[in-house]
């Protein structure tokens, strides 16, 4: 049990994390929604009510809808782009997919690669792009979860307002919508292109997203 | 390079959204589109007891206290338009909006259940409601 908590130490804590903040997030968000039903002439609803509406799905869905393009975008844009010294980023003579020999593919696979590596054909091509897939999959369903829960929460609002309720394609290009997306995008590029260059220059002693303390600024590829 | 890990949890809770936002919706739009109708029938029967008690409770004070009056007292002098049956309903979280052959009402869902929280609504070019009655 304790060797299942240290190798697995950084899922678990994250995992509860995620699920103490999802509660606080439920919490806050319970007591925001009734002070705004109290001043819009609406009813206050229960706890377990609040985590059924569509203003707490959207507030969740479009976070989540940008944690996941961040790591498809990054996924990709690894591949192909590079930052000179920084630990997230690879040396410039493997710029692009590599060769099976350094993606330990084809035959140059071992007996320990995955099924699906040593499988070959369509299965070898589907798990070699699985991760950026999956992201791509998970931000997709997320965006369009947010697009729904957000027309609900937005007719909502409309209706209060006296204003006639939208479909879903005029919210898909509506103001409302772009805002609570890009105002998640810009903060999620932000971090990470700030992280591919702090890492250049700064250094955290025993952490893999840094690069050695003493490591040349100029070292790319190195963590420690 | 490290690539980031992150907790591939949640495709399910995406999928449940996408399922429940709306679910009920069929119900919940008769029984405010019952509460329309009967609002509208009572308006054109004269009877302002049965009116006034379907009116939510915020649109109600507003209307009393602008008034000066109580609301059965003085409902008739709004000349509501009154008659026919709602043909159209959309429901909203805990709002609806009951679009009837004389008049477009908005509605609130209440603890008492839905009532009317503006009537006698036309529509402006704005796309919003200019209405007789409203908080």
């Amino acid at each position: 049990m304790k060797r299942f908590l240290r190798d697995n130490g950084l899922g678990i804590a994250f995992g509860l994390l995620f699920l103490g903040t999802l509660v606080g997030q439920a919490v806050a968000g319970h007591a925001d929604f009734n002070n705004r039903q109290i001043v819009d002439g609406g009813s206050e609803i229960s706890f377990w009510s609040f985590l059924t509406t569509s203003e707490f799905a959207v507030d969740v869905a479009e976070n989540w809808q940008s944690e996941y393009l961040q790591f498809l975008l990054y996924i990709f844009a690894t591949v192909w782009l590079i930052q000179r010294g920084s630990p997230e980023s690879k040396s410039p003579e493997t710029i692009g997919v590599e060769t099976d020999e350094q993606q330990q593919m084809g035959r140059y696979a071992t007996e320990d690669s995955p099924k699906w590596v040593r499988a070959g054909g369509w299965r070898t091509a589907v798990f070699s792009r699985s991760l950026g897939i999956t992201m791509g999959v998970l931000f997709l369903l997320s965006w369009i979860a947010q697009s729904i829960a957000g027309l609900a929460a937005y007719n909502s609002e409309q209706l209060a307002q006296l204003t006639d309720p939208v479909t879903w394609p005029q919210y898909v290009g509506s103001a409302d919508f772009w805002n609570r997306t890009l105002q998640n995008w810009q903060s999620e590029f932000l971090a990470i292109g700030s992280m591919a260059v702090l890492s250049v220059y700064l250094r955290q002693r025993g952490s893999p997203e840094s690069k050695p303390v003493g490591a040349a600024h100029a070292v790319t590829e190195d963590t420690g | 390079m490290k690539i980031h890990r992150t907790c591939g949890a949640g495709a399910i809770l995406v999928v449940l959204t996408l399922l429940c936002v709306g679910c009920a919706a069929g119900e919940r739009a008769a029984t405010s589109s019952t509460v329309a109708d009967d609002f509208l029938a009572a308006v054109e029967a004269g009877d302002a007891r049965a009116a006034c008690a379907l009116i939510a409770p915020k649109t109600r004070e507003a209307f009393e206290f602008g008034e000066g009056e109580s609301c059965v007292d003085s409902l008739g002098s709004l000349d509501l338009p009154a008659g026919g049956t709602v043909d159209e309903v959309e429901v909203w979280g805990d709002r609806a909006q009951a679009i009837g052959e004389t008049d477009t009402l908005f509605l609130v869902e209440t603890h008492s259940g839905w009532r009317v929280a503006a009537a006698g609504c036309l529509r402006t070019e704005d796309e919003t409601y200019d209405c007789l009655l409203s908080d």
